[in-house]
């Protein structure tokens, strides 16, 4: 093992036990410390105005590939689904959801399954809520279309890996009026979205989506535990600046060159 | 001196006094025109009482009236039901016409249902018909609480103790209380009055009730017995003071008037005729007073106020169309078939819950309507402003003349035959004679007062005949059963207010909407907007499509100097390539994007290829194949590369990272097998390849940062010396670049969009798709940046005049 | 310790995140210090090769979902017109494939002509015109963004985006130097800055989001 392979494991480990150690301690207060962040504010308002309204919310956790690196966005797409429906529930259509990669199609219906069965409304659940729009980009983000001008459908969600497709997705809800909420870990589609979504998520904001949904404890303590690692590597990277501003970096190039 | 006689205890008292000095009875009662005094307080009622109460009140007209034209004049035992809350109602209750008045019963619309009906009961069933018939006639105007209220057996066991028991739940306590003072001595000789002889004048129905008259006889008699004498002969005296007062449809009753002592005694014959609802009537008017008590109690306390105000408007039941489907009790049932003239509006007591009850019970008692109606048929008008409201309006309408369209009831009933209507005119020829009045009492009688309506108003019912004329809120002098009149027409459906409907609208749109999605409100698209939004199209349309379509070249190529580094690095790593050396080529994009990928790689690929570098293909997107062949065999058709000997085309590897770090760990293993189905591995560009690092270079070619990324993260480390070059969009060149550069760097060569396979074109000197569109994308650029500045221009100089507009507003 | 985590199905809980602890540790430990693949190196291999067949029948499965979803629509006559041409385009497509497939393997020549057919003069094509759309969405809503949100992000967000729009344009760089340099800058420095930063952050909800995984606390499964 070399050793930035050592580095990544420890990283990792410490990441856990930072996480499994933040949920254990912070139980009793689960929300608390969270900053505001206008988007959930604006969803879970949403939430509330659909089931008022009987209309319909429509959750799209994008094209991204189950077994790449873009499948992390997605699963938090599949907790602000859960999230969604555990709150919607009530109303008169559920949400439906949208994935532009079959395989995150298939856990789209099956967290929509294993939803309904938790809240016991087993009833309400509809196979046809979770589809698979297309297969390439923009069949996809042609797919998603009927169901953004779909009249009962008044507000998208939008957490997932997108591409430049989604600003047709995004152009046509604010043609429909519709509210749009909007998260991504692809830095060109999170450009477009700025200009397009009425709701955008920052940078990784929307990794925080499962702590502003009440999707777990467990989302809380990543968050925080992510923060301590941010930390770490600003320093990191500041010593890393200085120590190449005094000239000192070779030093450790040539002490862990050969193990790098 | 000149002695008065006291009418309540007949004793004589000073002319001057105002109140017996014995008794303290009013001696010179005032005398207040009916003609005013009807319908004023009731008006005063209604303003007070809340909507839903005067709908009440208005409904119950329809119900009454109804319960009348389904009565019949047969004798059976369900009159002495209605009959004798008649005669409780009659004695207890003042009636209130104004309601009544604004009902719209009369209207001709409503008229004809419930009288078609009548007509088809009477035509189709002379006996009395059956249950379901009436009841479907008139059960439909019940609303549903009220029917089961009417389906209680026990009204057809024994109607006259479950009237008495009806009308003592329904009977408020002050109600009750007026009810324990009159007794049978002051109820009972006027109800004699109108009915001394039986006969002409008289309805069959009342006629034919000889039975029950016997035993009212007896109840006379016994009531005689307790009247004082002077009281025993006024009250004979009562209905007809003059000829023009004169009752017209019960002629009889002038006999009855005639103004004697022993009148009450002559007038016992006839009580033999008399039905025996008056029996029963004794009996329920013993029985209420106990039980009016519980009654109160069960009342909650909004409704014991509005009870509590004598001259509470007539009421109805507030619902009159039929249903079919709701049993009635038998004596309504029985009533239902007797439609002609019959004085109802208790044949629906027995549904009534016993508060609607009191509410019905309290009207009648003073609720004649003073002024004839203007549509009063010629024979009524002929009786005279006199003689209606004693006889005719005050005695003989139950629920008040002016419920109802008189003209149109005379028309409509000279067809029935059943109907017992008096007639008028031969009423008078053949009439009594007027009754004359003793001196004292006429000297007594307040009928100068009579004309000061405003007291009247305020003090309620005025009492217009007999001893006790001109006292306001005493009983009615005359049972209900001497106000027969005709029937009335009734309407089967449900009567409501205007302001009712709104609220029935309201409520049912509520309901409505309830279980729909409601389209939340959304934002008015401003068409300005949609303008900005069309030109920027046609703009950007236009200009590219003018200079592809024109194939012009104004704009010259990138200088040579400003080639970017990366390119060149690029160009001369495909320079080093020695011919049929492998190259693998990863088509990462997207269709959507071949447009731009096709024209930056155009030039690079040439350039391999006129290397002749043997190409392996591969995707790590499902389109991506195909596309690769595409680019082949049209872009570069030129260098006419044939699949299995200078190309192979790998396919897809389904996966995304995981699948392309398994292709670098085992590529024969995850793709054994070519696009085209055989065996890639035996074909010449990948003869001697076992690893990736076999390869001589690896170009990817990606619109996707993140498949560029896992390029670098998962193939690069692994393919040792070999150099890893990419062609990207020019979205991805921002993410890319900090791996991009020279000898030791992850990307060794890059070269991005339109504009880097331009730069690669002027590096190799020959023109290729990036030329091609070069112009075209000048052009848009410049049509963009335009679009973008006029139109954010807009956008911000509407804002800003908005809010100013906003501001000043 | 309570950690709340979702053990309501305990055997695909456990294989889920047996799997995930494998392949992580495949990752470090997969090949020994002289390059040979280890039994862990082994074990991920083998579960990466099923990760990629899963992917491809997972393909499959996605068209049976797309094409049940599109048939459930139009036997719920929902504006179904849209899914009938679906099916339909679905149906053709497939027959197609199918007879090239068959035809290459019974004359042993390679054609797949009228797939390709299918592929380049229809699906490319319309996936071209929607990226042209999308350019004109872009600028449309580039234009749109300061009445949407008029503040200085975005207002610096308009002017950036004119920046380097103007400075790609070589001819302009040409005249003026200085606007190909501001690119240049505006590229290599704050936008990468920026990119690198996000990313990082990224890489941290990435990490966080596969650590709750392989805890069981995020299970986007049943079983």
């Amino acid at each position: 093992m070399t050793i930035s392979g050592l580095i990544g494991l420890a990283f990792i480990i410490a990441f856990s036990g930072l996480i499994i150690l933040f949920t254990a301690a912070k139980r009793e207060q689960p929300e608390s410390g969270l900053r505001k962040i206008p988007a959930f504010s604006r969803l879970r308002r949403a939430i509330g105005l659909a089931v008022e309204a009987g209309s319909r919310l429509h959750l799209s956790i994008g094209r991204g590939n189950l077994t790449g690196p873009e499948s992390a966005v997605a699963f938090v797409g599949l907790s602000a689904l859960e999230g969604m429906i555990r709150s919607a529930s009530t109303g008169d259509n559920p949400p439906v959801a949208t994935a532009g990669d079959p395989s995150l199609a298939i856990l789209t219906r099956d967290t929509l399954s294993s939803t309904y069965r938790d809240i016991g409304n087993i009833e309400h659940y509809d196979p046809t809520t979770g589809q698979l729009a297309g297969f390439t980009p923009f069949s996809y983000a042609a797919g998603t279309l009927p169901i953004i001008q779909d009249e009962k459908t008044t507000a998208h969600i939008l957490i997932g890996h997108f591409g430049n497709e989604v600003a047709l997705i995004t152009d046509a809800s604010e043609r429909n009026g519709d509210l749009t909420l909007t998260g991504t870990d692809n830095l060109p589609a999170q450009a477009i979205l700025y200009a397009t979504s009425e709701e955008p998520l920052i940078g990784e904001e929307v990794y925080a989506s499962g702590a502003y949904l009440n999707a777990g404890p467990m989302h809380i303590a990543s968050l925080r535990a992510q923060d301590i690692f941010r930390w770490v590597l600003i320093v990191v990277i500041i010593l890393g600046v200085l120590f190449k501003l005094a000239g000192i970096d070779q030093i450790f190039t040539d002490i862990f060159g050969g193990l790098l | 001196m000149e002695e008065i006689r006291c009418p309540m205890c007949g004793k004589p008292n000073p002319d001057h006094l105002e109140t017996c000095q014995h008794c303290q009875a009013r001696l010179k009662p005032l005398i207040i025109s009916s003609d005013e005094s009807l319908p004023a307080e009731p008006d005063n009622n209604d303003a007070g009482l809340p909507d839903w109460l005067r709908s009440d009140q208005q409904d119950e007209a329809p119900s009454e009236a109804e319960s009348e034209a389904e009565s019949t004049p047969e004798d059976d035992p369900a009159d002495d039901d209605w009959m004798n809350k008649l005669r409780e109602e009659g004695d207890s209750a003042p009636i209130d016409n104004s309601a009544l008045d604004e009902s719209p019963v009369y209207e001709d619309s409503e008229e004809g249902d419930w009288l078609d009906r009548i007509k088809e009961l009477r035509d189709t069933d002379e006996e009395p018909p059956e249950e379901d018939d009436s009841s479907s006639l008139f059960d439909g105007a019940l609303p549903s609480w009220m029917s089961e209220g009417g389906e209680e057996p026990a009204l057809e066991e024994s109607p006259a103790e479950e009237d008495s028991s009806i009308f003592d739940g329904a009977l408020p306590s002050w109600m009750s209380e007026k009810e324990e003072e009159p007794t049978t001595d002051e109820v009972i000789p006027q109800d004699e009055a109108p009915s001394p002889e039986p006969g002409a004048s008289i309805p069959d129905w009342l006629a034919a009730s000889e039975e029950q008259a016997a035993e009212l006889d007896k109840e006379v008699e016994v009531d005689e017995s307790e009247l004082p004498e002077w009281l025993a002969g006024s009250d004979q005296a009562e209905p007809e003071p003059t000829p023009e007062e004169t009752p017209i449809l019960f002629p009889d009753l002038q006999e009855a008037a005639a103004p004697a002592s022993e009148e009450l005694a002559s007038a016992e014959p006839s009580d033999d005729e008399l039905p025996d609802w008056f029996s029963t009537k004794a009996e329920s008017s013993d029985d209420s007073p106990p039980s009016s008590e519980p009654a109160d109690d069960e009342l909650p306390d909004w409704m014991t106020e509005p009870s509590g105000v004598e001259a509470e408007p007539a009421t109805s039941i507030p619902e009159s169309t039929p249903d079919p489907d709701i049993e009635l009790p038998a004596w309504m049932l029985e009533s239902a078939e007797d439609v002609d003239a019959q004085p109802a509006a208790e044949s629906t007591e027995g549904e009534i819950p016993d508060w609607m009850s009191g509410e019905e019970a309290e009207p009648q008692v003073s609720t004649i309507p003073a002024e004839p109606d203007p549509e009063t048929p010629d024979w009524l008008e002929k009786i005279g402003d006199d003689a209606i409201p004693e006889l005719a309006s005050d005695d003989l309408s139950p629920t008040g003349e002016d419920i109802f369209k008189i003209d149109q009831l005379t028309e409509l009933l000279r067809d029935e035959d059943d109907l017992q209507i008096p007639e008028p005119e031969g009423a008078i020829d053949d009439g009594l004679a007027p009754a004359e009045l003793p001196g004292w009492l006429e000297a007594m009688r307040p009928v100068e007062s009579s004309a000061d309506g405003d007291s009247t108003a305020e003090q309620g019912q005025t009492e217009q005949t007999g001893p006790l004329a001109g006292l306001s809120g005493v009983l009615m002098a005359e049972p209900e059963i001497a106000r027969l009149k005709q029937a009335p027409k009734l309407s089967s459906r449900l009567q409501v207010s205007e302001t009712q409907q709104e609220h029935v609208r309201v409520f049912r749109e509520l309901l409505e909407t309830e279980g729909q999605a409601e389209k939340q409100a959304k934002p008015i698209v401003v068409s300005s907007q949609g303008l900005l939004r069309w030109l920027s199209a046609f703009f950007l349309i236009f200009v590219i499509g003018l200079v592809i379509i024109g194939e012009t070249q104004f704009v010259p190529a990138p200088p040579q100097a400003s080639v970017p580094v990366e390119v060149l690095n690029t160009s001369s790593l495909i320079n080093s390539l020695a011919p049929k050396d492998p190259v693998l080529v990863s088509f990462d994009f997207e269709p959507g994007t071949s447009g731009e990928m096709n024209a930056a790689a155009a030039a690079v690929v040439d350039h391999l290829m006129i290397r002749g570098a043997y190409l392996t293909l591969i995707s790590t997107s499902p389109t991506g194949p195909a596309l690769a062949e595409y680019f082949i065999s049209t872009v570069q058709r030129e260098h006419q590369y044939t699949s299995g000997s200078q190309y192979v085309n790998l396919g897809y590897i389904p996966g995304g990272a995981s699948g392309l770090l398994g292709f670098v760990q085992m590529p024969q293993r995850i793709k054994p097998l070519s696009f085209d189905g055989f065996d890639p591995w035996i074909t010449a560009p990948l003869d001697g390849i076992y690893a990736l690092s076999d390869f001589k270079m690896v170009l990817v070619i990606t619109d996707n940062p993140d498949i560029a990324q896992s390029w670098i993260e998962q193939v690069e480390p692994r393919i040792q010396d070999t150099p890893l070059i990419t062609v990207v969009s020019a979205q991805v060149e921002p993410i890319l670049r900090p791996f991009v550069g020279g000898e030791g760097a992850q990307v060794r060569g890059m070269v991005s969009g339109v504009i880097g396979g331009t730069a690669y074109e002027q590096v190799t000197g020959k023109d290729n798709l990036g030329r091609t569109y070069w112009d075209a994308l000048n052009f848009s650029l410049m049509t963009a940046i335009a679009a973008i500045l006029i139109g954010g221009i807009v956008n911000v100089f509407s804002i800003l005049l908005r809010s100013r507009n906003r501001g000043e507003a | 310790m309570n950690l709340n985590l979702k053990l309501k199905s305990p055997v695909s809980t456990a294989l889920a995140i047996g799997v995930g602890i494998v392949v992580l540790l495949g990752y470090f430990f997969g090949n020994d210090p002289s390059g040979e693949a280890t039994t862990l190196g082994l074990l991920r291999a083998f579960l990466l090769q099923g990760a990629i067949v899963w992917a491809g029948v997972a393909m499959l499965v996605g068209i049976f979902n797309l094409a049940s979803v599109h048939l459930a629509k139009i036997r719920a006559n929902e504006e179904a017109s849209y899914s009938f041409i679906l099916l339909i385009t679905l149906i053709i497509t497939l027959g197609i494939g199918l007879y090239d497939i068959v035809e290459t393997f019974t004359q042993q020549e390679i054609n797949f002509q009228r797939t390709s057919w299918i592929f380049n003069y229809i699906q490319l094509p319309i996936e071209t015109s929607l990226m042209a759309v999308l350019a004109i969405s872009l600028t449309y809503a580039a234009a749109r963004l300061l009445a949407r949100r008029l503040n200085l992000i975005s207002v610096v967000f308009v002017g950036v985006v004119l920046m380097l729009l103007i400075g790609a344009m070589p001819q302009v760089a040409a005249q003026a130097p200085i606007l190909a340099e501001i690119r240049q800058w505006i590229l290599r420095v704050p936008t990468l800055a920026g990119a690198r930063g996000i990313l990082l952050g990224i890489a941290l909800g990435t990490i966080a989001t596969g650590v709750r995984i392989l805890t069981g606390s995020d299970r986007p499964y049943t079983g």
